[in-house]
């Protein structure tokens, strides 16, 4: 039979071999035993029992709790425990032959296909069309361009969007092609531009902020400066935050929030970070992001993707119930883990990159209460979220959370590379003259712009006309999904919606969604590159009409009619 | 790993300046068995309390030649090991005193 050196390298394995393995934890090992589990999500996993000295083995894929499937040898002598009776101790001879854990793990993957576990829990990389030169029949002067474009920009430079629009112009919530097509913007830049292209009252301020201003202010103040600060803390209206620190990129302000965290609690060490975030790709930030890291110290915990969750119907409708005690297990055990050791943890409103997933209240709530509890610094990463793309202001107050650090970009400044960590003064001002200065944060432009934006937002109903539109793209888009076959699901919130495509009728989800994308287009909207590769992120400027809006929506609905 | 071992060698020479780096890594091992095998007693120790009976019983009365609960199955296993574990702790135990102390049961010290 295998040893425990065996049976952990086969669980090594499990993970490359097999895409819907989350992770490994070694539970318990010693010279002679081992314990494992390899977590498809929380709640479903395979756990491996080996006792070489007493010649035990138990293979059990659990399922909530509950063995669902298993294999054992007691002493010698293998039996088997069968989906269809997992209490049943079947010792014929057919099933009393030994097993590796490999061996083991392909009935397995058997058992979660015909289960429709894996199809619902797996976010398969597909590769869609990824040439650099891409090239559309009737459009001579956008084709140039994409030629130029090919020659001497790396490709790294952009997400994949088989469209590579070349905007010639852009107003309000309009685009224009380089041909003089107009687009409606179902992006806005990527979640940037909230208040459109070329707003009128945002340029007019904008101008009377920069007049005369110098190009950089590094080691000087401006009035610019200042005054953002204020009225952008005044705005947050949350006791919690009260000073901050700039930066010229979201990834940057993240980065900074974090190492405020660290020097603020210098003797701990470990980082939380829920599963399958997006907070950037440099440094910190991209140790915690996705669901692997480098950096030792890092810890994923789970995040709901509702979506693929096996609850039965019934369970869903109690899914507090049900599911919160298993999150609250994680984060216990967490802390069993590396008790008083954790420093700080940093999650999103709702998974954006992964392909939006948008979670219950009561689970940013555990996470903020769990925090407070065991003096763990809280960062909310909204990035993306703020400043009215859920329907609130700032996500927290929707969420009804108070986070200790909350991290602002994109909609920010409009569209200026712009973005701020705002947190506890205690924890903002433990870093010391220089630890968290750059050449361009806080400059007088960005910090322009962050003024601007507030006197829009303080003359224009911006989020009140989010709250409105939103339930108008939810039904739209749940009219895609009544009548396109390939549309699998709807989730968003606010104007941040998800629309996720299935495999069908030969092609991949990612094929299709890329087709949509570009169908799209010829139509006249304008939507970014799939989000997870499957899912099309429908995200317009908030100060969308509703008539534009369903407008929008009825291109969609046109494209996706020309691919059935 | 050249570089740490000789950081692991510093540290120890550091925090424990007045003993040899091996002792005071033994002493430290002694120190982690010592607090794994009082785990493992605890263990063992609960599951006696709870079924008033031995492991090899339990298997015989709950588990041997019949439908057995994945939960049963688990005890058995946690329990085989945990007593399994506590005499390895002890043998690694008494390895790492040989090395600590001298035949007068003294800490050895440079």
């Amino acid at each position: 039979m295998q040893t425990v050196t065996e049976i952990l390298s086969d669980a090594n394995d499990a993970l490359s071999l097999y895409s819907y393995y989350q992770r490994l934890d070694v539970v318990n090992r010693g010279a002679h035993h081992l314990k494992v589990r390899i977590y498809i999500h929380n709640a479903l996993f395979v756990q491996v029992n080996r006792n070489e000295l007493a010649s035990l083995t138990n293979f059990v894929l659990i399922f909530r709790g509950k063995r669902i499937y298993g294999r054992d040898e007691f002493q010698g002598d293998w039996h088997r425990h069968p989906e269809s009776n997992p209490n049943y101790h079947d010792t014929s001879i057919d099933e009393s032959r030994p097993v590796t854990l490999l061996g083991f793990l392909k009935e397995v993957d058997r058992i979660l296909q015909n289960r429709i576990f894996v199809q619902t829990t797996d976010c398969p990389k597909t590769e869609g069309k990824m040439e650099q030169l891409i090239q559309i029949e009737g459009e001579p002067k956008s084709n140039e361009i994409r030629k130029i474009a090919a020659k001497y920009i790396g490709k790294g430079h952009k997400t994949y969007t088989p469209t590579q629009v070349v905007t010639k112009k852009a107003e309000g919530v309009y685009l224009w092609n380089a041909e003089g097509s107009r687009l409606i913007d179902f992006a806005a830049g990527v979640l940037v531009a909230n208040l459109g292209h070329n707003h009128p009252d945002f340029e007019a301020a904008y101008q009377k902020y920069t007049a005369g201003m110098p190009r950089s202010s590094y080691n000087t103040f401006t009035e610019q400066e200042v005054y953002a600060a204020k009225r952008l803390i005044e705005k947050l209206n949350c006791p919690r935050l009260q000073k901050l620190l700039w930066a010229d990129s979201g990834s940057a302000a993240i980065i900074k929030a974090m190492w405020a965290a660290q020097h603020y609690q210098p003797d701990k060490r470990i980082i939380v970070a829920t599963r399958y975030g997006f907070h950037g790709k440099k440094g910190l930030a991209g140790d915690t992001t996705g669901d692997k890291s480098a950096n030792p110290n890092v810890r994923f915990i789970s995040f709901p993707i509702c979506d693929y969750c096996t609850l039965v119907p019934e369970e869903k409708k109690r899914q507090e119930e049900v599911c919160k005690p298993i999150y609250e297990a994680e984060l216990k055990k967490l802390q069993q883990e590396s008790p008083n050791d954790i420093v700080l943890l940093i999650t999103e409103p709702y998974l954006g990159a992964h392909g939006s997933f948008h979670p219950p209240k009561w689970y940013h709530q555990l996470l903020n209460r769990w925090c407070d509890e065991n003096k763990v610094t809280f960062i909310l990463d909204e990035v993306q979220s703020c400043y009215g793309r859920t329907g609130e202001m700032y996500a927290f107050q929707k969420y009804g959370i108070e986070p200790d650090i909350v991290v602002l970009g994109k909609g920010l400044g409009n569209g200026e590379p712009v973005a701020v960590a705002v947190g506890r003064a205690e924890i903002i001002d433990i870093l010391n003259y220089g630890e968290a200065s750059d050449t361009y944060s806080g400059n007088p432009r960005a910090c322009a712009s962050i003024l601007a934006v507030l006197d829009v937002y303080e003359k224009v109903p911006v989020v009140e006309n989010c709250r409105k539109i939103s339930p108008i793209i939810e039904a739209g888009l749940n009219r895609l999904k009544n009548d396109f076959e390939f549309v699998a699901f709807v989730r968003g919130e606010g104007l941040v919606w998800g629309l996720e495509v299935k495999a069908d009728k030969g092609r991949t989800a990612s094929e299709i969604a890329n087709e949509c994308v570009y169908r799209c287009y010829k139509e006249g909207l304008h939507l970014m590159g799939p989000l997870a590769e499957k899912v099309l992120r429908i995200s317009p400027p908030l100060i969308i009409s509703e008539e534009v809006a369903q407008e929008g929506l009825q291109l969609m609905y046109n494209a996706f009619q020309k691919m059935v | 790993m050249g570089n740490i071992r000789e950081t692991l060698i510093e540290s120890l020479q550091r925090i424990e300046p007045a003993s040899d780096p091996d002792i005071s890594l033994a002493f430290i091992l002694k120190s982690h068995a010592l607090e794994k095998q009082r785990y493992y007693r605890a263990l063992a120790d609960y599951y006696t309390k709870r079924y008033e009976m031995s492991p090899d019983q339990f298997y015989q009365e709950r588990i041997a030649d019949k439908d057995h609960s994945f939960e049963d199955e688990e005890t058995y296993f946690d329990w085989v090991t945990a007593l399994q574990s506590i005499n390895e702790m002890e043998a690694e135990i008494k390895k790492l005193e040989e090395i600590i102390f001298d035949a007068n049961g003294h800490r050895n010290f440079i």
